[in-house]
C-alpha cells in the first residue's frame, strides 16, 4: 500500500523533471543560459524503468560540492523563471508573485511550488538565502496533501512519522500490515466565524458531528486534544468539549484532534476545519486617488456659510468602497446666500458610481444650478419675492408654479451644462466621450424666512434626499427618492426622461412647505440616507426623521465636525456621503448645551 | 440588514469536464472565493450561489452569504448530455424566489449577477431557447457567459448575453485568471447605475479572449 503512495510521489516528480528537462534542452538548443544545471545528470535521475532514481538524485542534488551550494546566482533565479514558465505557461510577471494555492492540484510537488511562491515573495534581500538545491529538494518532497486513498490503510500509529519531511534518503520500507485499527479519515468542516464576532459550538456538537459521519451515534462521544490556533480567540474546553470565544484574526485550518466514540473506546484521529473571515472594517484600504486623472477633486470638503440668523453647514467626504479602490469622491455640493434677499440656496449631487467622470458631473451640477438659482434670487425685484409679496402669501398656484419654474430651469440648466462638458470637455479626455459618463443626481433646496414662516422649496432627480424638521422629534421628507425595485438603481439629471415637462414628472419632483417655526433642514445623498432611513417606510415616518435629527446634533458643531460625524460605520453602507444642513443661529441644540 | 449582491455561479459539470478540468475548475472557484474574502464590500454584501448543470441542473449551493459560504462538492458523471436550458430554468426559478425587491418596508438587494462556464453546447436546445428570453425578463445587472476549452460552443451562448468570453484552455492557470477576474467583476456590482443598464465590466485577463 504504502508502495502505491511512493509510487505516486514519485511519478508526479518524474513528470516534472521530464517538462523540465525538455524545457532546459530547448534552452540548451538556442543557446540561452541555463546556469549549472546540468541537463544530463537530470535525466540520470530518472531510471530506465521510468522512476524516479532516488539514489542518484541525492547524490547530484544533496551533495553539496556537487552543485555549489552559492547562493543568490543567476541559476536560481533562471531555474525559478523556467519552472514558474513550466507551470504557469507564460513568463513570471516582476509585479505578479507566484501562487502556490492556484496549482496545488496540478501535478507540480507542493513543496515544490510553495519554494516558489516563497521565493517568488522575498525580496532581493532574502534571494540571497535561497540555493538552486532548495527548489531540487522540493521536488522529491512528498506532496503531503496529495496522499492518496491508501492512507485508509495505514496504521494509524505511523502517521505522524509520515509528516516528517525530508525523507527522501529513506528507501521506501515494508511496513508491516495493520494490526486492528479501524480505518478512518473523518473530516467535518465547522461552520464559519468572523473576526470580533462571538463564535460558538455547544458540548458535544463537534463530536456528534464526527459520529454521525462515522456512521453512528452513541450519544456519548467525545473530542479531545482540539489543538486550535494559539492565539486566535476561540478555545476548546477539553472539560466540555465546547469551542467558544471571538476570533481575533483570519484563519482556514484543518485542525487534528481525537475522537472517541464513547469512554471506552480507543482514540481515533479525525479532523476539524474551520474557516475565520476577517472582520470586514479592517480590511478597508485608504488608497490615493490617480494624480494624472482628468477632474481632480478633493477626498474631503467642507464648508459654514453665515445667512443672516441661519448658519449653513456642509461636509462632503469620500466613501470607504471609493477610498478602496482608489476611486474619487463622486458626491458634491454647493451653498449660497442672497444677502439682498435671504434666499438660502443648497445644491447636493451624487455622481453615479458606474460612471467614469460623474465626480465631474456632480460638481458642474451643484455649481451650475447654484449659480442660475443665485443670478435671480439675488436680484431685489426677483419674481418669486414679488409674486408673494403681491399675493400676501406664498400659499398660491401662482407662487408655487414660479418656484417650481425657477428650480426646474436651474436643473435643466445643469443638464445642459452636462452636454455640453460631454460635448466639449473643458479637460483632456480619451475618446468616445459620452453624456452617460457624467451621470449624477441632483438635489436642489432654496429656503427663506417669510412672513408666515420659513419656506422651504426643493427639486430633486435621484436618489439621496432631504428633510425639514417641524419640532425636535419630528420631521418631514420634502424630496420623494427615486428608488428602483433594486439597489443602486435611480435616475440621474443626465436622463431627458427625469426632465420631461409632464405634470406628473414635475409634481414628483418638486416639493415646497412652509414651516411656522424654524427647527432645521438638510439635504443629503443617499450615503446617508440609505444607513438612516433604511427604508421609504421610515423615509417619511417623522419620527425617524426625529431620532436622525438627534443623532445628527453632534455633527453640527462645526463643518469639521460634521465631516467627522459623517464617518460612522454602517455595514454595507459605504458610500460618499455629503449633508448640508440649515440651521438656526444660536439655536440650542443639545451639542451645543453641552458645552 | 444589508443589501444583498446575489452572485449566481452556473458549472457545466458533464462528462468532458471530468479529470483535470473540474479540478482546475474547483481550485478557480476557491481562489475567487479567497479573493472575495478579502474585499470588504464584498464580505458585507455578496451573496453566493452554485449551480451545476449536466444530465440535470441542480442547486448544490443556494443563496449563501459569503461570510458563511462553504464551498459543496462537485461532482462530474462519466458522461451524458449538458442540459444548460434546465440551468438556466432552475436560475429564473432561483431570482425570482430569493431576490428582493424595494417595498416601503426595506430596499431591494442589488441586481443579481449570474455567470455560466460551459465547456459544450446545450442539449435541451427548445428549452435552453425558451429560457434565454426569460433570462432577459430577469433583473440581472450582467450575465456573464464563458465558453472553455475547443468544444465549447459560442452561437447558443450568444442568445443569452452580449457579454461573452472565451477560454482557449482549461487548465489552473486559465480558471485562475478567469475567476480572479469575475470576483473583480463582482466587485464593481454593487454601485449606483441607472434602472436598465449593465455593469461596465473590467478588462479581462490575456487569456480570456472578448467573443463579439
Amino acid at each position: 500500500m504504502i508502495l502505491r503512495q511512493e509510487g505516486r510521489k514519485i511519478k508526479d516528480s518524474v513528470k516534472f523533471v521530464r517538462e523540465l528537462i525538455s524545457a532546459l534542452e530547448d534552452r540548451h538548443k538556442k543557446k540561452e543560459p541555463h546556469g549549472c544545471i546540468q541537463i544530463g545528470k537530470l535525466k540520470g535521475w530518472i531510471s530506465e524503468d521510468g522512476e524516479f532514481d532516488n539514489t542518484l538524485f541525492n547524490h547530484d542534488a544533496i551533495e553539496k560540492d556537487r552543485i555549489p551550494p552559492d547562493t543568490y546566482t543567476l541559476d536560481v533565479v533562471g531555474l525559478y523563471e523556467l519552472s514558474v514558465c513550466q507551470i504557469t505557461g507564460k513568463e513570471p510577471a516582476a509585479d505578479t508573485p507566484f501562487s502556490a494555492a492556484l496549482y496545488k492540484t496540478s501535478i507540480w510537488p507542493s513543496a515544490f511550488l510553495e519554494k516558489l511562491e516563497e521565493f517568488s515573495n522575498a525580496s532581493s534581500e532574502k534571494h540571497k538565502d535561497f540555493e538552486v538545491n532548495h527548489f531540487l529538494v522540493a521536488i522529491a518532497e512528498v506532496p503531503t496533501e496529495q496522499a492518496p486513498a491508501a492512507i485508509n490503510s495505514e496504521p494509524v500509529a505511523s502517521a505522524s512519522k509520515h509528516t516528517e519531511r525530508n525523507d527522501q534518503d529513506q528507501k521506501p520500507q515494508k511496513i508491516e500490515p495493520p494490526k486492528e485499527v479501524p480505518k478512518l479519515k473523518i473530516s467535518v468542516q465547522l461552520k464559519n466565524g468572523t473576526v470580533g464576532k462571538p463564535y460558538e459550538y455547544e458540548a458535544g456538537k463537534i463530536a456528534e458531528a464526527i459520529a454521525v459521519k462515522c456512521g453512528g451515534v452513541s450519544g456519548q462521544a467525545f473530542i479531545q486534544n482540539v489543538e486550535l490556533p494559539a492565539g486566535c480567540g476561540i478555545v476548546f474546553d477539553e472539560k466540555t468539549g465546547a469551542i467558544s470565544g471571538s476570533p481575533t484574526f483570519a484563519f482556514e485550518k484543518e485542525i487534528d484532534l481525537q475522537f472517541f466514540r464513547d469512554k471506552a473506546a480507543e482514540a481515533l484521529p479525525a479532523k476539524i476545519k474551520i474557516l475565520i473571515n476577517p472582520d470586514p472594517a479592517s480590511l478597508w484600504k485608504d488608497l490615493p486617488t490617480p494624480a494624472d486623472a482628468p477632474y481632480q477633486k478633493k477626498n474631503t470638503d467642507h464648508k459654514v456659510l453665515d445667512a443672516g440668523d441661519i448658519q449653513v453647514m456642509a461636509a462632503s467626504r469620500r466613501g470607504r468602497s471609493h477610498a478602496n479602490k482608489g476611486d474619487f469622491r463622486d458626491d458634491d455640493f454647493n451653498i449660497g446666500y442672497c444677502n439682498d434677499t435671504g434666499w438660502v440656496i443648497v445644491t447636493v449631487a451624487d455622481g453615479a458610481g458606474s460612471a467614469k467622470y460623474s465626480r465631474k458631473g456632480s460638481q458642474l451640477a451643484t455649481e451650475t444650478a447654484q449659480s442660475r438659482l443665485l443670478n435671480v434670487l439675488s436680484d431685489a425685484n426677483n419674481s418669486i419675492d414679488k409674486l408673494i409679496e403681491q399675493n400676501k402669501t406664498y400659499d398660491n398656484p401662482e407662487v408655487r408654479a414660479a418656484v417650481r419654474g425657477l428650480l426646474y430651469d436651474a436643473a435643466l440648466a445643469a443638464h445642459y451644462k452636462l452636454v455640453d462638458e460631454a460635448k466639449c470637455p473643458s479637460e483632456k479626455l480619451p475618446p468616445e466621450v459620452t453624456l452617460r459618463n457624467f451621470d449624477t443626481t441632483l438635489i436642489l433646496l432654496i429656503l427663506k424666512k417669510i412672513p408666515q414662516g420659513t419656506l422651504l422649496a426643493t427639486f430633486s432627480i435621484g436618489d439621496g434626499g432631504a428633510g425639514a424638521m417641524v419640532s425636535e422629534e419630528e420631521g418631514l421628507p420634502l424630496t420623494q427618492q427615486d428608488s428602483g425595485e433594486h439597489a443602486g438603481q435611480t435616475v440621474f439629471l443626465t436622463f431627458p426622461s427625469t426632465l420631461r415637462q409632464e405634470e406628473q414628472n414635475l409634481t414628483q419632483r418638486f416639493h415646497m412647505v412652509c414651516l411656522p417655526s424654524f427647527v432645521g433642514a438638510v439635504a443629503m445623498t443617499d450615503g446617508i440616507t440609505d444607513p438612516k432611513f433604511p427604508s421609504d417606510a421610515s423615509y417619511s415616518e417623522p419620527s425617524q426623521w426625529g431620532i436622525f435629527w438627534k443623532d445628527l446634533q453632534s455633527g453640527l458643531a462645526s463643518s469639521e465636525k460634521l465631516l467627522e460625524w459623517m464617518n460612522f460605520f454602517s455595514p454595507g453602507n459605504h458610500d460618499d456621503r455629503t449633508l448640508v444642513a440649515i440651521v438656526p443661529k444660536n439655536a440650542p441644540t443639545p451639542a451645543h448645551e453641552h458645552r | 440588514m444589508s443589501r444583498r449582491l446575489p452572485v449566481y455561479i452556473l458549472l457545466d459539470t458533464s462528462g468532458s469536464m471530468r479529470g483535470e478540468p473540474i479540478q482546475a475548475l474547483k481550485v478557480g472557484l476557491q481562489s475567487l472565493v479567497s479573493t472575495l474574502r478579502q474585499d470588504p464590500h464584498a464580505l458585507e454584501s455578496v451573496h453566493l450561489s452554485i449551480i451545476t448543470f449536466d444530465a440535470q441542473a441542480r442547486v448544490v449551493c443556494p443563496l449563501e452569504s459569503l461570510e458563511s459560504f462553504q464551498m459543496p462538492s462537485i461532482e462530474c458523471p462519466q458522461s451524458g448530455p449538458t442540459m444548460t436550458g434546465a440551468a438556466l430554468e432552475l436560475l429564473c426559478q432561483c431570482v425570482d424566489r430569493d431576490v428582493k425587491k424595494t417595498s416601503g418596508d426595506h430596499k431591494g438587494d442589488w441586481r443579481p449577477i449570474a455567470f455560466l462556464m460551459t465547456d459544450g453546447s446545450p442539449n435541451d436546445t427548445a428549452l435552453y431557447e425558451r429560457m434565454t428570453t426569460e433570462v432577459k425578463k430577469r433583473p440581472f445587472a450582467s450575465v456573464i457567459a464563458c465558453a472553455a476549452g475547443a468544444k465549447a460552443k459560442v452561437e447558443p451562448l450568444k442568445k443569452m448575453t452580449s457579454q461573452l468570453f472565451n477560454l482557449e484552455t482549461m487548465d489552473s492557470h486559465s480558471f485562475a485568471g478567469l475567476f480572479q477576474w469575475v470576483s473583480s467583476t463582482v466587485s464593481t456590482g454593487n454601485r449606483s447605475m441607472g434602472v436598465s443598464s449593465s455593469i461596465v465590466l473590467p478588462p479581462p485577463p490575456p487569456e480570456i479572449q472578448v467573443v463579439v
